[in-house]
């Protein structure tokens, strides 16, 4: 039996685990298990014939091997190993600091794990070697202006690869963030999020050398528009996260300067746009026009007026992009589509209205590979859209109160027969 | 995959009919010799490419003296895996989940061929797939001797891989000191 991925929601789990239902059988528990936490990690034996195999390996091989550790932290742990383990960890291709666990208790020990990152990196600064890897993960506390441009500076001079960095500009711990969460809806979430009135922002270097770039910075980012020369030449992925960008910016660096772009994703981004021309009742929005793009996904983004979200005015994304292949898109605003070559669309929660969501040039064979909708009735009115779909995957939404009672009253025999049938299900 | 090959056997019309063939035969350093074909060969290993495209593949079993013959049988194992295995439909569809996983994850089959190996085995193919410059494959194994590092203390890792520790307490302590950023969370 081959499954596709499904979400199970956090009532969903806890409707399986609930104390009050029949235990489930070990084979839904599996199931459920590897759901949530991926495959089960498989015990390692320990040294064969208690030769010491690895430190005979080259460095270079043994780079590889320290690369793949979590953090550099990890990777230069090794160095108490042995002698022959000493420098090994300065040779790794990558850097990866993460601070993921729990929230720092002060605001002293954030600048401790700040200094720290750079006295690292003024270690890797003189040398020559080609970085392959930047990563750089503070979820908690406020990372000064100062020292993410310096982090990216060091990207855009010495990485040829992958640059990610999820910091955040506000200061939220995390009882603070789960309470303002469960608070306040999702749709108005947007308003809550402070830094978009700090008015912080990051000015993103021409990065010739990053391939894939992935930034959370919760603050305004500025693009190099005004740069004479240079683009973000070798950059295939692109990824932003809660972050304000003035449309007219990231529409220029999207044609002009991303040659070379394969995937996009944006999600809790908005977009700054200009008072819409007297007679548009519609207005301006954002344009997202790319001749390499092959890969879309927007996850909320909400397009400003004059710097401000507005609940009525939607505003207009446009994507024209002539060899998009899957476009996964989740938004409020209008939307205008020209991909002649998708063969994927997700058209996730929101839902779908011929008069507001124009799907242009979309898919010119109307064939699609695979069409992911929710089952709503709008979904319909989508569907009818393409003449065959070679994949349909729709995602039933099942309000808590019912999904409770509908997950006491599944058998396993149930559960198997709706996982294995022949139409693929998501729950959430 | 392991070919006997009698010595008797005319040499002319074996070197003609090779420059058609589309297997290599490659000889381990206890010669014994292993048939893989020619096209997974030139693509999974620099080495071999190198070898075809240069004319230096020898009829009779190229000789490649590094490489012990259980080790040569992993290698060939992999390379026919390899050619027939599809990629898995989360392959297919994680182009639209935006995967910026540092590295290219081993695929399924690739996980369970190194999971079965013995700790001597998985060294001799890391040191086989180097050699021959078989980067996935060298990805692949090194992916789960990392996995066999992670989350683990010096001591630990020390006891898995049977490494000496040859420090003073003095020189542990000092490395400690200058790494103390690394340490932060003992």
């Amino acid at each position: 039996m081959s499954f596709y991925p499904i979400h199970l929601s956090e009532d969903v789990k806890k409707c399986i685990f609930r104390k009050n239902c029949a235990p489930p059988s070990s084979n839904v528990l599996r199931f459920c298990v590897t759901l949530i936490n991926g495959t089960d990690q498989q015990q390692v034996d320990p040294g064969g014939g208690g030769a010491d195999r690895i430190t005979d390996l080259a460095d270079d091989v043994l780079h590889i091997i320290l690369a793949r550790l979590p953090t550099t932290a990890e990777a230069a742990r090794t160095s108490v190993l042995s002698r022959r383990w000493r420098r090994v960890w300065t040779g790794v291709p990558a850097l990866s600091f993460r601070y993921g666990e729990a929230p720092t208790s002060s605001t002293a020990q954030l600048q401790d794990e700040l200094n720290r990152i750079d006295a690292v990196l003024s270690v890797q600064a003189p040398t020559t070697k080609t970085l392959e890897r930047l990563e750089i993960a503070v979820p908690y506390g406020v990372v000064p202006d100062a020292r993410v441009a310096r982090w990216l500076r060091f990207a855009a001079r010495r990485l040829n690869g992958e640059l990610r960095l999820a910091l955040p500009s506000s200061m939220r711990w995390r009882d603070e963030a789960a309470a303002a969460a469960a608070a306040i809806p999702l749709c108005e979430r947007v308003t809550f999020m402070r830094w978009r009135e700090e008015s912080k922002e990051a000015a993103i270097p021409l990065c010739e050398g990053v391939t894939s770039m992935s930034l959370c910075l919760e603050r305004t980012l500025r693009f190099p528009v005004h740069s004479a020369a240079g683009a973000f030449t070798a950059l295939a992925a692109l990824e932003l996260r809660k972050c304000c960008v003035d449309g007219g910016e990231l529409e220029s660096i999207l044609s002009f300067r991303c040659p070379s772009l394969k995937k996009l994703a944006l999600k809790d981004v908005t977009v700054a746009t200009l008072q819409p021309p007297a007679g548009d009742d519609r207005g301006r929005g954002l344009c997202i026009c790319s001749l390499s793009l092959e890969h879309l996904k927007i996850t909320y983004i909400y397009i400003s007026l004059n710097g401000l979200v507005h609940i009525s005015f939607n505003g207009l994304l446009q994507v024209a992009t002539p060899e998009l292949q899957s476009f996964s898109v989740n938004v409020r605003c209008d939307l205008q589509i020209i991909a002649p070559k998708l063969s994927e669309l997700h058209w996730n929660r929101s839902s779908y209205d011929p008069r507001r969501h124009r799907l242009g040039e979309v898919a010119v064979a109307r064939h699609l590979r695979r069409l992911k909708v929710g089952a709503n009735t709008p979904a319909v009115a989508i569907m009818r859209r393409f003449h065959t779909v070679h994949e349909l995957k729709l995602v039933v939404y099942i309000a808590a109160v019912r999904c409770a009672s509908l997950c006491n009253t599944l058998t396993e025999n149930q559960m198997n027969g709706f996982f294995g049938c022949a139409m693929p299900i998501a729950m959430h | 995959m392991e070919v006997d090959k009698g010595k008797g056997e005319a040499e002319e019309t074996r070197k003609v009919a090779e420059a058609d063939r589309d297997t290599v035969t490659l000889k381990s350093s206890d010669g014994k010799l292993f048939e893989v074909s020619k096209e997974a060969a030139a693509r999974l290993s620099t080495v071999l490419a190198g070898m075809i495209a240069g004319g230096s593949i020898d009829d009779n079993g190229t000789d490649l003296k590094q490489i012990g013959s259980e080790a040569l049988e992993n290698v060939v194992d992999y390379c026919n895996k390899h050619a027939n295995s599809i990629p898995s439909a989360a392959l297919i569809s994680s182009s639209i989940s935006f995967n910026t996983a540092p590295f290219k994850e081993p695929e399924e089959w690739e996980r369970k061929f190194v999971d079965r190996l013995s700790h001597d085995a998985l060294f001799d193919l890391v040191e086989a797939a180097n050699f021959l410059g078989m980067e996935r494959l060298l990805d692949v194994t090194c992916h789960k001797i990392s996995e066999m590092m992670k989350g683990k203390s010096p001591d630990q890792i020390r006891e898995v891989f049977n490494i000496k520790n040859d420090y003073t307490k003095e020189e542990l302590e000092e490395i400690r000191q200058e790494l103390a950023w690394a340490f932060y969370d003992d």
